[in-house]
């Protein structure tokens, strides 16, 4: 009884200290210019560049959007490609990563990689396109790259395309 | 057989800690419910700051609207957001017992911004004296929402006050997004 009472208890403190590593090593980082295959999904995705922008391309008509004040655009030039002869889903959205918990979401409604990869699976070639995000000014010097949402739920760590960020 | 026993035994436990867990907290405990006055967390990382702004006979531009009907109390919520988090907000207005629900969910912004709406409540003129706004957090963990409780200090002076000074119909102002400050 002591002794499954103890193995239990190891077995619980094993899984904590996996959980409590695996929360402080979500991301492996992918340099930019490199392919990566996301798990699962049957594409692959290459970060070009990553750079800070007064201004976003626009989404409709022809006017570029401005930010709300004392917000920029961080604007990631993304390649991708499909697999071939991989199984789907094919779905991808990205997120900006910051520091611990500080996440950005794409600006709304100008998550452009589903239209990237859309292009790419009409096309069975490599498409380019581009994925703006707004964010506070202040907060630039923390961003660490751009990961796929939701990469950070599976065991092994999700890749974090980072770029230098060109002002 | 021993150590099949001990495993049972172990299991038996954590599921009675869950259960005691659960027991003690029960979704309307008054321990899992913060009470604050018109500012105050919603969840780690999430500020709200509540502004009772309107008591409206009637509402342009959205579907819940009636005419004739009961008043709407209009609140301005602002949240502010420093860590990240994908958990919609429900927002009730409690009075003597008695929830009113709103059409919509909140959403917190994104770190660093700090986004307001106003956000209408139906409810009988003579509830909104003394009426609560609650927000609680969707997000499920075993089983307990996170609830604060803002005192809207709003007495039947005040709510008379705010519907002399309402236009009828109102426009509510959609979701504004700005740098936090």
């Amino acid at each position: 009884m002591a002794a499954a009472t103890l193995a239990c208890l190891l077995v619980l403190g094993a899984a904590g200290g996996v959980i409590a590593w695996r929360y402080h090593n979500k991301f492996a980082p992918v340099a930019a210019g490199s392919w990566v295959e996301l798990p699962n999904n049957g594409i692959e995705l290459r970060l070009n560049s990553l750079r800070v922008a007064d201004e976003a391309p626009p989404l409709y008509g022809d006017k570029p959007r401005l930010p709300v004040e004392g917000a920029v655009f961080v604007i990631a030039d993304f390649s991708l490609r499909v697999v071939p002869g991989g199984v789907g889903p094919y779905t991808v959205t990205v997120e900006l990563q910051g520091g611990p918990e500080r996440v950005w979401a794409a600006d709304t409604s100008s998550d452009t990689i589903y239209s990237i990869l859309t292009a790419a699976k009409a096309s069975g070639a490599e498409e380019s396109g581009t994925v703006d995000f707004q964010v506070p000014a202040s907060c630039l010097d923390e961003i660490t790259g751009v990961a796929p949402a939701s990469s950070d739920l599976g065991f092994a760590p999700g890749p974090l395309f980072a770029a230098p960020l060109q002002r | 057989m021993r150590l099949k026993a001990g495993v049972v035994a172990v299991a038996l436990l954590s599921l009675l800690a869950a259960s005691l867990v659960k027991a003690a907290a029960p979704e309307n405990s008054a321990e899992l419910v913060r009470f604050v006055g018109l500012s105050g967390e919603v969840m780690p990382g999430v500020v709200a700051d509540v502004q009772p702004l309107a008591v409206a006979d009637s509402l342009t531009g959205v579907a819940i609207d009636r005419d004739p009907g009961p008043p709407f109390l209009v609140l301005r919520i602002g949240l502010t957001t420093r860590l990240d988090t994908y958990t919609s907000l429900r927002l009730r207005v409690l009075s003597d017992g008695v929830a009113y629900g709103s059409a919509e969910s909140v959403f917190a912004p994104d770190p660093g911004f700090r986004s307001t709406r106003d956000v209408a409540f139906m409810m009988p003129l003579e509830a909104m004296a003394g009426s609560h706004l609650v927000i609680e957090q969707t997000a499920f963990v075993i089983g307990i929402h996170q609830r604060t409780d803002f005192d809207l200090g709003l007495t039947p002076q005040r709510v008379d006050e705010l519907r002399a000074a309402t236009a009828s119909p109102l426009k509510l102002q959609s979701d504004q997004t700005e740098v936090a400050p």
